[in-house]
């Protein structure tokens, strides 16, 4: 029958064609709903996109880095340095062709003025080898020759060619040992392809490397290449055989693992916000629709009454939502793309890491897109079902209900899924994250259902929030007030689900402030109650990038200080960050302190010994551990902790426990003795100065700051205000990182007001019409519509600070009173302020367009607006 | 026009009963003290080829009783049945299909969907039953031409007088050849002269076969059925036969007043 000809007039195929020609008769609404789906899409193509490239980019990087090596072995975790006595050992195993030790630093280039250059681009990541032993990396000197000498080095071609250098070029680099003048031989490039970012790699004799470092006897790491016909793994197995209990051996592909792990809690984060999207997306499909059937309960009813069965009417809305996120989901993988660029580009200034270019998979796209179409029907749903039940009639009795304000059985709802997911959420964001994938998806589905008890309690806290706030809007402007607030008010449910998107986003946004403000705030309290330090010398850019294996300060600098007359104490601190602390498996900070001055620079209080006697336990290679991981691991003062490191292994007895916040309590404490027999770490992380007397300390920070500036430019020395900045900022950073993420949903909670109101014009042309026929200038009509766009944006804003106050106080007790016992709380005022200009902001602009529509009306036309 | 074979919704009907008959029905809204009995026990005949004309005054449940005739309620007591087939107590699936199959509908304020031209919301029963619209592309033709609409076929709602407006939507009430077309105050959103046009038509499709039952409050268009019956207060309070406007202005008088009309008069 399909060469049936079409009646005559009539374009319309078949009944989906019907809700096609409205998507089309209203395409403001239409594109506002689809820009919820965009969005949504977009955030989780872009996530997906960015997190495929960074694991991706680690493992290339690995890949290429190591190139022909089968095995590495170094510390556990890669932690600290293998004794030189491993060596033979290795090579005596059988299947291996050959092994080789390195020795790594990592220098910043230093510029014309002798200052170190700040950056990526001008870090360089050198590995000291036995350049006459075997090429475990696969490199081929592309121009120049190998370095001999102690002070010569080979540069990796993509970073010599951005930076200008070639072979006979000197190359000035800030040390460890200070400033160093080296000659370039040549450049070389890997087999592999290496892309890290913007970060420059070389090569230079062992010896040289010694020198530059200050590290003897060790190596950071052994490269093994096996022999024909042996495979990784068993090679890996024998060489593990021979190696001491705190040696670790594994293949590349293992180190990735690795690093793919320590990068587990960024993909949560990232899920977790590309999550809120769609759900804000779905929010906004589940309004709009909401409010289009309400809108068409006359053509509904009409239908129902030429016969339509309910599933057709449920179908076709459907329908329509579909269509809209296939569209949708086409706009935002565009989208997708250019958030993945954005995130990288500010992963890469804000964190530092190496990610090289986008990895764009089919596999990520089909799952945006399946997300999107299922965050789409998911908000579809409701409306369809009710498009279904409307009983024919309406088509005699019109559009306009009364809405029937929400009861007793919405508000227990709301707070039967509010109060639970707020508990396991709190649960799963605050201690460990290492259950893997199904505890993610738990963590994250209970934070997304305390969100829906967020939206269902909604109505209750936004409308006595809109008429607390419709007092001072009839008292400054009665007409138009009065107009706004009766029209938000006669309509509790719509104008509340307008505002739950608001309510939503800015609670996380809220929530996430508080945090951040908590933690900083309590490290700051701390840091002020203990630091009896005067100065802390440190590498120059400490702790954005962490160091890293080679950017230590090595004893001369130390002993440079310690020499001048106006120091008093000067002592170093040697931290190392564990992925896996002992017993716990927890992440963690493992510190090492000297314990005859520990005490002079450092104000805890210990519990479990008095000071002296923590110090001495310290000295006699016991530990210190913090209160957190004390709790965690039900370890108490006496009981004994197994430490494994590459140049050693024991059980150090634990002497008193500290209660401090720093890595939120998971520290261990040892002493430098105990620090360099296990786990062979002989530099030191920072050094805690302080002035010999208080009248001195201008004078040593000056002397030190002239010290540095000429043979030490890649250190600094920064004052107690000064390290306590550093830190916040780093926090700070991460969690602007994340409000900006939110920021995405917040415009579509935008779009949603916007939406909200266009139809509020539209409920309202009467009134308008009767206002303007009454004398009203087309101001006072914009005037009414900003007034009831801010009523919703404010109350919205109001509630949803409201809610991550809650939550936020909720989860920082529960956590302090289980986990995190230094946890303060703090208060971001200033950001909370922020968020409710923030609402007027967003109240103003979503007025724009209706405001226009409105003032425009025809006031004749409006009046007798059926 | 042609009468097409009766619909599956009608399977083993009675052919000796009435088209329509409804037996006391009751309908009312609300609960407790400010509950309101619309309906008081109604009975009604409607014989096929009929016009019937049902006027009261307002509150009088007329509205009522045509939503329940045209299942678009259901009565809370009573029964209502077409060509012997009860429909009182159906469930709203099968509520549905009657819709669909058997009666039409012609609303006061028109009703068409304004994104969609007059054929396109001619045809709108047939999509809306999920048929294709090749099948009915000469029946639109020739409704359109019925209503003397022809030429504006692909003109939207916006495009066309109130007047226009209904005659595609009795074109609409017409397409699937309904036993019974109900229509709710066909005239009152319609100056004189349109409404005598619309009257007109309805008259002319009655002439052929069709059963139409109508509420109207203007005697005008009550005079042109066959019959008129009256309401008050939920109950019959007795019918005259049409033709004469003026007899038809009388018995709404007395009707208002709260007298009873013999039947036969």
């Amino acid at each position: 029958m399909s060469g049936a000809p079409m009646p005559r007039g009539a374009r319309l195929r078949s009944f989906p064609g019907v809700g096609l020609r409205s998507l089309r008769a209203r395409p403001l609404r239409s594109a506002l709903t689809t820009g919820g789906i965009v969005l949504g899409v977009g955030m989780a193509f872009g996530v997906l996109i960015l997190v495929t490239t960074i694991h991706s980019s680690f493992e290339g990087l690995f890949d290429a880095i190591y190139g022909r090596t089968s095995v590495i072995v170094s510390g556990s975790n890669s932690i600290g340095s293998v004794p030189e006595s491993e060596l033979p050992k290795i090579r005596r195993v059988e299947g291996v062709k050959a092994a080789e030790g390195d020795v790594f630093g990592v220098f910043r280039t230093v510029n014309e003025e002798g200052a170190a250059e700040g950056g990526r681009s001008s870090m360089l990541f050198v590995a000291g080898v036995n350049m006459k032993g075997y090429d475990t990396a696969g490199s081929e000197v592309v121009e120049g020759r190998e370095p001999r000498g102690p002070r010569e080095i080979e540069l990796e071609e993509s970073w010599a060619r951005q930076q200008g250098y070639g072979p006979g070029d000197r190359l000035r680099l800030a040390t460890p040992t200070g400033r160093a003048d080296v000659t370039v031989t040549g450049v070389y490039k890997l087999e592999t392809n290496l892309d890290l970012g913007g970060y420059g790699t070389a090569a230079m004799p062992i010896a040289g490397q010694r020198q530059l470092t200050n590290k003897y006897g060790t190596f950071d790491e052994i490269n093994v290449v096996a022999a024909d016909g042996v495979s990784a793994e068993e090679l890996k197995r024998r060489i593990a055989a021979v190696t001491g209990p705190g040696v670790e051996a594994e293949t590349p592909a293992g180190k990735g693992d690795q690093a793919n792990e320590s990068l587990a809690g960024l993909d949560i984060v990232l899920y977790f916000f590309s999550g809120i999207a769609l759900f804000v997306g779905a929010f906004l499909i589940l309004n709009s629709f909401n409010m289009t059937v309400l809108q068409r309960m006359r053509e509904i009813g009409t239908m129902r009454a030429l016969g339509a069965s309910r599933r057709r009417l449920a179908g076709g809305v459907v329908f329509e939502a579909l269509i809209l996120a296939v569209v949708g989901a086409a706009l935002g993988l565009a989208l997708g793309l250019g958030l993945a660029e954005l995130l990288a580009s500010a992963m890469r200034s804000f964190f530092g890491l190496p990610i090289s270019a986008l990895k764009v998979t089919t596999g990520a796209a089909v799952i945006a897109i399946a997300v999107g179409l299922l965050a789409t029907l998911v908000g579809a749903l409701y409306p369809a079902l009710r498009a279904g039940r409307i009983p024919p009639i309406q088509a005699l009795t019109g559009g306009r209900t009364i809405e029937r304000p929400p009861g007793l059985k919405r508000a227990l709802a709301g707070v039967a899924l509010f109060l639970p997911g707020l508990a396991i959420g709190g649960l799963f964001w605050f201690s460990n994250q290492s259950g893997g994938a199904w505890s993610a998806v738990v963590g994250v589905g209970s934070t997304v259902v305390m969100f829906v008890g967020m939206v269902l309690l909604a109505p209750f806290v936004v409308m006595p929030l809109i008429r607390l706030l419709s007092i001072p809007a009839r008292a400054l402007m009665p007409a138009e007030g009065r107009l706004a607030s009766d029209s938000v008010r006669a309509n509790p449910l719509r104008s509340s689900a307008t505002a739950s998107a608001l309510v939503v986003t800015l609670s996380v946004v809220v929530v996430n402030g508080i945090m951040s403000q908590s933690f900083v705030g309590s490290i700051s309290d701390e840091l002020d109650k203990r630091f009896t330090r005067d100065l802390t010398v440190q590498p120059v850019g400490y702790n954005e990038y962490g160091g890293g294996p080679g950017t230590n300060i090595a004893r001369p600098l130390r002993e440079k200080v310690a020499a001048l007359p106006e120091a008093g104490t000067v002592t170093p601190i040697r931290s190392v960050y564990m992925l896996h602390l002992p017993v716990s498996e927890e992440p963690g900070l493992l510190e090492a302190v000297d314990p005859a001055a520990w005490p002079k620079v450092d104000k805890s209080e210990y519990e479990g010994a008095s000071t002296a006697a923590a110090m001495a336990g310290l000295a006699r290679g016991g530990a210190v551990v913090g209160k957190g991981y004390a709790e965690d691991t039900g370890i108490e003062v006496g009981d004994t902790i197994p430490l494994k490191g590459a140049s050693g292994a024991r059980r150090v007895p634990v002497v008193a426990t500290v209660d401090t916040f720093e890595a939120s309590g998971n520290q261990i404490v040892i002493s430098l003795g105990t620090m360099k027999r296990i786990y062979g770490i002989t530099t030191d992380s920072v050094l805690a100065v302080t002035a010999a007397s208080p009248q001195v300390r201008r004078l040593l920070a000056t002397k030190i700051h002239r010290l540095l500036a000429a043979d030490y430019p890649g250190y600094e020395a920064v004052s107690n205000t000064k390290f306590k900045q550093h830190y916040e900022d780093a926090i700070n950073q991460q969690f602007a990182f994340f409000n900006a993420i939110i920021g995405i949903a917040v415009i579509v909670g935008l779009l949603g007001i916007v939406n909200t109101l266009s139809m509020s014009v539209i409920e309202r042309t009467r009134e308008i019409g009767v206002l303007r026929a009454l004398g009203g200038s087309r101001w006072r009509v914009r005037r009414a519509m900003l007034d009831e766009s801010l009523l919703i944006s404010l109350g919205g804003c109001l509630a949803g600070i409201l809610a991550g106050l809650i939550v936020g106080l909720v989860w920082i007790y529960s956590v302090r009173a289980s986990t995190l016992v230094g946890l303060n709380l703090h208060i971001p005022t200033g950001m909370l302020i922020t968020t409710a200009v923030l609402g007027v902001v967003i109240g103003t602009l979503a007025a724009i367009i209706p405001a226009r529509r409105a003032a425009h009306l025809d006031p004749l036309r409006a009046l007798t607006y059926e | 026009m042609r009468r097409r074979p009766r619909h599956h919704a009608l399977n083993g009907d009675d052919p000796t009963a009435p088209l329509l008959k409804a037996t006391g029905l009751e309908r009312s809204f609300g609960a407790g003290p400010t509950a309101v009995r619309a309906l008081r026990g109604v009975d009604l005949e409607v014989s096929e080829g009929e016009l019937v004309a049902i006027m009261g005054p307002s509150g009088s449940g007329k509205s009522t009783l045509l939503h329940i005739l045209g299942a678009l309620d259901r009565p809370d007591g009573g029964t209502v049945a077409i060509s012997g087939r009860r429909y009182d107590d159906l469930g709203d699936k099968e509520l549905t299909e009657l819709r669909g199959d058997v009666f039409g509908f012609v609303f006061q304020f028109f009703n068409l969907l304004p994104t969609l031209t007059a054929a396109e919301n001619v045809l709108l029963p047939a999509l809306v039953n999920g048929e294709r619209p090749g099948r009915y592309a000469a029946r639109i033709d020739e409704l359109l031409e019925l209503v003397g609409l022809g030429d504006r076929a692909a003109h939207l709602p916006t495009e066309l007088s109130g007047g226009e407006q209904q005659r595609v939507a009795i074109a609409r009430a017409l397409l699937r050849d309904p036993r019974l077309v109900l229509a709710d105050e066909p005239t009152g959103n319609l100056d004189s002269a349109s409404g005598a046009v619309v009257m007109s038509l309805l008259r002319k499709v009655v002439d052929v076969g069709q059963t139409v039952v109508m509420v109207t409050h203007d005697p005008r268009a009550a005079a042109q059925a066959d019959r008129v019956v009256f309401l008050r207060d939920g109950g019959i309070a007795g019918e005259v036969p049409g033709g004469d406007s003026d007899r038809v202005i009388d018995a709404f008088r007395e009707v208002e007043h709260g007298k009873r009309i013999p039947v036969a008069s």
